[in-house]
């Protein structure tokens, strides 16, 4: 136990310097591009940026900028957006984050389970049309970008056939066809690597003992095949699911979605200082949680990989 | 008059309707409930071709900026407000300021300098307060000390002590503006401004109520229940700047012109995507949608295309301080190059039209006959390829140089790129000796470039700021802060001087003046003028009345309907 917080501890101040790094890094590196933040930047006469830049403290040497911005996110405070006058960026992040991380989970969680149930059926039967199929699922959905997926389903699905929405986010019928096009990628990846995984697994010389002591095939291959290939599969989802959840551009913007895709691409654009850091920041930190979560659960998952003393 | 006879009838429907009408589900606790018109109500007066309900939904490729009229900048914010609240005086379908918040124009005094403007009694606020001329006051210098004052100060500029408010040398209390009682507003100018009426239609100049505002602190336009509104419409379901994907506006019961309202609701729905968009369009799903590049090009004989008004200036700027741009046959050589015609109907296809000067057409009317600037300016941009290539041959013997490279810089866009392309071929091909890098950056990087004069030649679009030739003419005044290309002419300057200093109270005069002003610069080749930009839409070919403006606010959808 005591080694156990130990670790814990260990992992937590390693997290945080993580985090100190990616924001100074990113403070530093943005503000070093050229631009400046103002709406109608092109219009604005040297004296009147001057002034701009005055009363929004972009005057000041570099260095008390971060100085001031560290203290104020000590404090919680991630500032204003410039582009959305007035308004706070931790409320934009809060209810734009929304729609992407529901899509991003509706993601992860359609994608890994449609793909374990390929992967499986694919290793289990090996060689055989079944596999075929799969294999040639998994190879076109790791190929095809997902602009595409997204438009063909659209045509299809919603303006052929009318089943589903076109666009826009108004209930849950709204997030089934961007739901399938980011799971497209999580299905892809998870099949393939547990089939390989699994086949793996299953010609090797325990699961020969296993089977010789009576357990049937399908038994077999669930219980040692299964687990030993969650293993690489938990390391891949983790930043996947990170990577999902915090929207994608393209998908959010064929499907009218208001997540955050978008507005990290825009606020770069922009130049909008304080929205590149919140979202760099909450990136980062979902990012580093899931790389924890994702070492507690190998623990869970192969008890071999628990922690012990000197570890 | 159709208006009025549809304002009419709609009126009576209501009337009719409001008896037995059952209140819609989402209209917004602000806004009385809305009567719909249950079928077997109608009047049995002609409709005059209303459609039943009148409800339209609008696709925007933006989210709202800001609904606070001071802080306010882009044009998708500026549209939005225009709905919402009112200023002193609306644009009419020529561009021309009428009366709204204000009874009638502006008394202007002899020396131009000071405006005074009676008000509209009837107007009031959305929660029933009364709007008077402090609500203007208040409104003005809340803006003028806003921390981004000077993104708006091409607005202010022009009432007296208005700059030095904003870069902080004078106070606030000093601006020239004062109430000479609830219902009358003197205005004092710095300089005489014939366009200033025009001005106040813009946003940072709509009303605001003091007394609402400061109760809401900084929740004031968080969201659309944190705002009373004077508008045309009430502003529901708006989840705040940035955030909200949809709103809708509902026609608003305390408007001292409702009548001459139709339309009882407009949803405005988030979508970025141009063949989502379409996609939603065709299905019947939205009412009008924004369209550019290809798309437009395909859609363009569609009947529901609507071109509008094309007002954006697409021009080649030429690095002044350079030698080669110094010489005017080089300048000439390359505008003579141009086939303008064929870049707006083959290259561009998509509505723009050709460029005839620097004011694109609808901007500014003859005070006398009425008739449109650009139109009546004369012709002054020529195609000659043989002319231009005698012109620049002479160029370089008397530059003395055999070999140039120009650097032709651009921001990113689908149609700078296809222009930029164009150019860069075309020069290459056709002047001896010229090889042409061309630099297509974000607009950040762009502008950085080209306040540093870091650049042979640069192609870039400018909108006019508000209804008069001045707006994009002053851009090349030497000493505006947004001439890039460092063009210095002192007749011109001079006459663009003469234009809004001697003869600004003098309507005519002035007119003519900076018709001569752009001519000036026109012969000269300060800067070659290539296309108006449009703003091509697709439109419900029902959806009637939507003004189209040159300036922002673009889209005023007060006197818009649909038809059966």
């Amino acid at each position: 136990m005591k080694n156990f917080s130990k670790y814990l501890l260990k992992k937590i101040g390693i997290m945080l310097l993580t985090l100190w790094l990616i924001v100074t890094c990113t403070f530093f590196l943005i503000h070093s591009l050229p631009g400046s933040p103002y709406v109608n930047q092109e219009k604005l006469t040297p004296a009147q940026l001057e002034i701009l830049n005055r009363q929004a403290g972009l005057d000041r040497p570099i260095t008390e900028q971060y100085f001031i911005y560290f203290k104020n996110l000590l404090h919680g405070d991630l500032g204003t957006s410039f582009q959305f006058k007035n308004q706070p960026v931790a409320k934009l992040l809060i209810n734009r984050v929304g729609p992407s991380v529901q899509l991003g989970l509706q993601a992860i969680v359609v994608g890994t389970v449609l793909g374990v149930i390929f992967g499986i059926i694919s290793a289990m039967k090996q060689n055989t049309w079944a596999d075929s199929i799969v294999t040639i699922i998994a190879i076109l959905g790791r190929s095809i970008p997902n602009f595409i997926f997204a438009v063909v389903l659209q045509y299809i699905f919603a303006v052929r056939l009318g089943l589903l929405p076109i666009a826009l986010w108004n209930g849950f019928s709204y997030t089934i066809l961007p739901t399938i096009t980011l799971a497209m990628a999580p299905m892809a990846n998870s099949a393939r690597f547990i089939r390989t995984e699994m086949v793996e697994v299953l010609n090797s010389d325990y699961i020969e003992l296993a089977r010789s002591k009576g357990l049937n095939r399908w038994q077999t291959a669930f219980r040692h095949g299964l687990r030993n290939s969650l293993i690489p599969l938990i390391t891949l989802l983790g930043p996947m699911a990170v990577s999902l959840m915090t929207g994608s551009l393209v998908v959010e913007n064929i499907y009218a979605v208001p997540g955050i895709g978008e507005q990290f691409v825009k606020s770069i654009i922009t130049n909008d200082y304080p929205t590149i850091m919140a979202i760099t920041i909450l990136y980062s930190v979902m990012l580093v949680l899931v790389i924890f979560v994702v070492d507690l659960l190998y623990g869970l998952v192969d008890p071999r990989i628990r922690v012990t003393g000197g570890a | 008059m159709k208006k009025s006879l549809l304002a009419l009838s709609i009126a009576i429907l209501l009337l009719l309707t409001a008896c037995t009408g059952t209140p819609a589900a989402s209209a917004p606790p602000a806004a009385p409930a809305q009567p719909s018109a249950p079928a077997d109500s109608e009047p049995s007066a002609p409709a005059s071709g209303l459609a039943e309900v009148q409800e339209i939904t609008i696709a925007l490729s933006q989210e709202l900026n800001s609904i606070d009229p001071a802080v306010a900048v882009d044009s998708n914010s500026s549209s939005a407000q225009n709905n919402i609240y009112e200023g002193l005086y609306r644009l009419d379908a020529q561009a021309r300021p009428i009366p709204a918040g204000a009874k009638e124009l502006p008394v202007i005094s002899e020396d131009g300098l000071t405006y005074t403007i009676k008000l509209n009694e009837n107007t009031q606020w959305s929660n029933g307060a009364k709007l008077t001329a402090d609500d203007y006051i208040y409104a003005w210098t809340r803006a003028i000390s806003a921390d981004n004052a000077a993104e708006n100060q091409q607005f202010f500029t022009y009432i007296a002590n208005a700059d030095e408010i904003i870069s902080g040398e004078k106070d606030i209390q000093e601006l020239g503006v004062r109430k000479i009682d609830d219902y009358t507003l003197e205005i004092v100018l710095r300089v005489p401004a014939t366009y200033f009426t025009s001005l106040l239609v813009s946003t940072p100049f709509f009303p605001l109520n003091g007394e609402y505002v400061e109760a809401q602190g900084t929740a004031f336009g968080s969201d659309s229940d944190h705002a009373i509104y004077n508008g045309p419409f009430v502003l529901t379901e708006f989840a705040g700047p940035g955030i909200g994907a949809d709103w809708t506006y509902v026609k608003n019961d305390t408007y001292w012109d409702k009548d001459n309202v139709i339309l009882e609701k407009i949803n405005i729905k988030v979508v970025k995507e141009t063949a989502t968009a379409l996609n939603l369009f065709t299905v019947g799903e939205v009412d009008q949608i924004g369209i550019a590049g290809e798309y437009a090009q395909n859609e363009i004989n569609n009947p529901a295309f609507v071109s509008a008004n094309a007002s954006t200036l697409a021009f080649l700027g030429y690095n002044h301080t350079s030698d080669l741009f110094k010489n005017k046959n080089a300048r000439e050589a390359i505008s003579l190059l141009i086939d303008r015609s064929a870049v707006a109907t083959s290259l561009l296809g998509d509505g723009s039209a050709v460029a005839t000067g620097i004011t694109p057409n609808n901007v500014q009317a003859n005070p006398t006959t009425g008739e449109d600037f650009a139109q009546t300016l004369g012709d002054y941009l020529f195609t000659d390829v043989a002319r231009a290539k005698e012109l620049w041959a002479q160029a370089r013997t008397e530059l003395g140089i055999t070999e140039v490279k120009l650097d032709i810089i651009s921001f990113d866009s689908d149609r700078m790129k296809t222009v930029g392309a164009y150019l860069q071929g075309l020069l290459e091909e056709n002047l001896e000796g010229v090889s042409v890098n061309l630099n297509i950056t974000p607009v950040s990087v762009f502008m950085e470039n080209a306040k540093k004069q870091d650049f042979s030649l640069y192609l870039v679009t400018w909108g006019p700021d508000f209804s008069d030739a001045t707006s994009l003419l002053e851009l090349f005044e030497s000493t505006s802060g947004n001439n890039w290309g460092v063009y210095s002419n002192p007749e011109f300057d001079a006459a663009l001087h003469t234009a809004n200093g001697e003869f600004a109270t003098d309507a005519v005069k002035r007119f003519d003046q900076l018709q001569e002003a752009e001519r000036i610069i026109l012969e000269d080749v300060g800067v070659s003028p290539i296309f108006f930009q449009s703003s091509a839409l697709l439109r419900n070919v029902k959806l009637k009345d939507i003004i189209y403006h040159t300036t922002y606010p673009i889209y005023d959808y007060k006197s818009a309907y649909l038809a059966d």
